[in-house]
């Protein structure tokens, strides 16, 4: 937070600052499903439906209706969430059946922002987003939401992080690990994974209305299935399991594509091979690097187990 | 509702039939759900445009030529992507993981190489239109047909005839007795992503003329693994009446309740299959493999 | 007083019969052996008390309840706790950590307060890492507490089956060949520890190391092709004819 106040003075380029605006909104979206995906080991291809349930529901709140952006945010967070709980009707189904719906699940959702037009207006999208947060109290300088971002990534990441390590966090890994060990010892795997879901579903809700108002603007455009899959590019390439990985993942491979925004063509491709190359030769991601590095400085390079 | 609707349907799910086969065949022998698989459309209908725009080949043969093309780039994919993690025995995750990846390798490789804009291919290639019955049916419709039935009737003649064949049964039976028998699972393996990869190249060769050629076609594939799982995931028979199936309920369901949901009617039964039988509609038990 | 009282419990796969109305009581503070040749149905029957398979007819009554109907969770919160055969890890898990798992139902915190770290939260965190590391000390896996528990040798994997289990604080522990794969000083140590264990739990174990059987149990069930064939003392079982019988060929009876 510290750090995010220094950028926040020291950096002037609006460009800049914007970079840093996407990449922390991805962040979020990641946290969100890497406890879905990492820690509850659901493979879930769906995230981006809900990133898209709360950007609508920002924008129409607060368009439509002039409601304050806070109020925005909570109703992003409630439909996100109340979206979850419909998909996460899947939860019965297992491993890649799980993923296929979700996919399918996205998509359908997806269709509905393009030609639900009298809601959504279609490709047409809704124009001219406010950040009136509350009252006549504003955040127009990108400074100013580079700040509130930073401030709502710190409080996601702490609430994510802390769930992960306790009690709670142990029976998601334990599903994740083991459904039927799990069961044994007493784990309602059913309502844990929904849980699970519903979490990862309001976080992604709440990035929808940040990056609703950091645009100003939402078409259907962004929250296509292929946004779910790059969301998943960047859990892996953290380190799936790992709420640092995510953040880390997320962080630098928006910053990356942004920045070559002019290669656009080839990002996708990029993600691509990112994905595979992890997968074959870096399973754990940045995380699991990490830990080797540690674990060589700290053994002096004599063991390498972890 | 006439029947010209069902024909459509039909042809339509030829195609869903054709890719929902590669889907299953994959798994069967592989234990992989292949995501990519609808990627092989992708490279299959633009690989047919520039055959037939380049070598001016007949349809036919440029339909045979891109069959050998998408099978050898499917055995290729296998080897980079899929057989480093199998062998590694990752978990499940990993190599489907891994298969998303390939999506995005496939299909935006594609777009640098073809482009973003749809291509057609000749419109001599759609056939006339012609009666019958009362209806009006476009001869290629019935190429699509015949065509389809021809590839099954080939393959089940292989799959039951042939050693390979033989062996890729084998394999997917139980890979472990495969390999006890003698049999080289991995190179069994890749032939069998080569197949279906080639099953995927004909389908989109075939369907790029009743719609268009264009990187972004492999969502078909996604349809089509509902159609796979309809059917009964990792069956050949369920996976071509699934595809058939599909088809022709999406015909219907499109001209019945809505057209610009025609997308969501299809993926609405996958979830619906997903939840209440996942065997599929015929299916007694499949699914994951130990 | 009777803590398991299954009667009739049959099942079949496909045409094969793999449980022939089997029906067994065990009575509070037990330590029952069920032995039985390769196949016999014993870990079936174990899926069917446990809820992992649903039997094709039979009654299950646990503690005075009839759980046929349950789910596996429920079960296992009534008491009715399980090891496997294969060991079922929580691979990704430090071994601490799985062993504090074990030990999830005996706690509240929930989302809110695991986020907000409340005091009752570190409360409940604290016991439990003390509890595990009691057990964990318990079945001789003190010092392995940090290692991943993939990384476990065959013998520690069974141990940590155990811990895990203990952790869950059984009222009934069903045991599936805990001693599978160990060597001859890591199953006296283990003998020791269900001896332990038997003070406060009954439990039902099934094994193949005949010696550990009947050094073990006051009581032994044998199963044979799906049907309780024996009941009686190690004596009496050593002694009869069936039991005899069902295992002639195989060359199992070892003394
Ligand atoms: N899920 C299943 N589907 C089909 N057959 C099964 C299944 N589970 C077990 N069987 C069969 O049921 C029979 C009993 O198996 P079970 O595992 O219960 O025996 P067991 O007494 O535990 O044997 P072991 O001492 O080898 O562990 C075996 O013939 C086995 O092949
Ligand atoms: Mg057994």
């Amino acid at each position: 937070m510290i750090a995010a106040v220094l950028v926040a003075t020291l950096v002037q380029s609006r460009f800049i600052i914007s970079l840093l605006n996407y990449s922390l909104v991805y962040v979020i979206l990641a946290l969100g499903l890497q406890l879905i995906v990492g820690v509850t080991g659901q493979l879930s291809l769906g995230h981006a439906a809900f990133y898209g349930i709360g950007a609508y529901a920002s924008a129409i709140a607060t368009t439509r209706f002039g409601m304050p952006w806070v109020v925005g945010i909570l109703l992003a967070m409630a439909f996100a969430t109340l979206g979850s709980l419909l998909m996460s009707l899947t939860v019965r189904t297992r491993g890649i059946y799980f993923a296929v719906a979700t996919l399918a699940f996205g998509i359908i959702i997806h269709l509905v922002f393009v030609n639900w037009v009298p809601v959504t207006r279609g490709t047409m999208g809704i124009l001219g987003l406010e950040r009136r947060l509350w009252g006549q109290w504003r955040i127009d300088s990108p400074q100013g939401y580079f700040l509130f971002l930073a401030f709502v990534v710190c409080a996601v990441y702490v609430f994510l992080a802390r769930l992960t390590d306790s009690r709670f966090g142990r029976a998601l890994k334990a599903i994740r690990e083991n459904e039927l060990a799990a069961q044994s010892i007493g784990i309602d795997v059913t309502r844990y994974k929904i849980k699970s879901i519903l979490i990862g579903g309001a976080t992604a809700g709440l990035a929808g209305s940040m990056m609703a108002h950091l645009t100003r603007m939402v078409t259907p455009e962004p929250f296509g299935w292929w946004k779910s899959i790059v969301l998943l590019i960047m859990i892996v390439a953290g380190g799936l399991g790992s709420m640092p990985g995510a953040a880390v993942g997320a962080f630098v491979l928006t910053l990356l594509s942004e920045y070559f925004r002019g290669y656009a063509e080839y990002s996708m491709l990029a993600y691509g091979l990112i994905i595979v190359f992890f997968m074959i030769y870096l399973p754990e991601g940045l995380a699991g690097l990490w830990h080797i590095i540690i674990q060589k400085v700290r053994w002096g390079g004599r063991r390498a187990v972890w | 509702m006439s029947l010209a609707i069902i024909i459509n349907g039909l042809v339509v799910g030829c195609i869903y039939s054709l890719i929902a086969l590669g889907f299953s065949m994959i798994f069967k022998a592989s234990g992989l759900t292949n995501f990519a698989h609808g990627e092989s459309v992708t490279i299959g209908a633009l690989l047919g445009f520039t055959v037939l725009k380049v070598t001016g080949l007949p349809f036919g043969l440029s339909l045979v030529l891109v069959f050998i093309l998408s099978g050898l780039l499917g055995i290729l994919i296998e080897k980079l992507a899929y057989r480093p993690i199998r062998v590694k025995n990752a978990p499940e995750i990993n190599g489907v993981i891994s298969s998303v990846g390939m999506i995005l390798i496939l299909a935006n490789g594609a777009m640098l190489v073809w482009g973003a804009e749809p291509l057609a291919y000749p419109a001599s290639i759609g056939g006339s239109l012609f009666q019958i019955l009362g209806m009006t049916v476009s001869s290629y419709s019935l190429w699509i047909l015949a065509i389809t039935a021809l590839l099954m009737v080939v393959l089940q003649v292989f799959l039951n005839r042939t050693m390979l064949g033989k062996s890729m049964r084998a394999v997917a039976d139980s890979m472990l007795l495969a390999r006890l028998t003698g049999i080289k699972v991995d190179r069994i393996i890749s032939l069998t992503f080569g197949l279906g990869a080639a099953f995927g190249g004909v389908a989109g060769v075939l369907f790029a003329p009743i719609y268009y050629a264009s990187f972004d076609i492999g969502v078909i594939g996604l349809k089509s693994f509902a159609a796979a799982i309809l059917g009964g995931y990792g069956n050949m028979a369920g996976a071509v009446t699934g595809g058939l199936l599909l088809g022709v309920v999406e015909a219907v369901g499109s001209t019945t309740i809505s057209s610009v949901y025609k997308d969501a009617i299809a993926y609405g039964i996958l979830i619906m299959i997903l939840l209440l039988k996942p065997s599929g509609l015929f299916g007694h038990e499949v699914g994951r493999r130990a | 007083m009777a803590i398991l009282e299954a009667a009739g419990v049959s099942k079949s796969f496909g045409g094969l019969m793999v449980l022939r109305g089997v029906s067994l009581t065990l009575h509070e503070g037990e330590l029952r052996g069920l032995i039985g040749p390769n196949g016999a149905g014993k870990t079936t029957f174990f899926n069917i008390l446990t809820g992992v398979l649903s039997a094709d007819s039979g009654r299950i009554n646990f503690d005075g309840q009839d759980i046929g109907s349950y789910p596996i969770h429920q079960r296992a919160r009534r008491g009715l706790i399980r090891t496997f055969q294969i060991p079922q890890p929580f691979s990704g898990m430090t071994v601490l950590e799985s062993t504090m798992t074990g030990t999830h139902m005996y706690y509240r915190a929930e989302v809110w307060s695991s986020v907000l770290r409340t005091r009752k939260e570190r409360e409940e965190e604290e016991e439990a890492r003390a509890k595990a590391k009691e057990i964990l000390r318990f079945v001789g896996l003190a010092d392995r507490e940090n290692a991943l528990c993939a990384n476990l040798p065959v013998g520690e994997q069974r141990l940590l089956e155990l811990a895990r289990a203990l952790a869950a604080q059984p009222r009934l522990l069903l045991l599936d060949e805990p001693t599978a794969g160990l060597r001859a000083s890591e199953k006296e140590a283990l003998k020791e520890v269900l001896l332990e264990v038997n003070k406060k739990t009954t439990i039902l174990l099934v094994e193949h190391d005949m010696r550990v059987v009947m050094s073990l149990c006051s009581r032994i069930s044998v199963l044979s092709y799906g049907e309780l064939i024996a009941e009686g003392t190690p004596e009496e079982i050593q002694r009869d004819p069936k039991v005899i019988q069902a295992y002639l060929g195989e060359g199992a009876i070892a003394t």
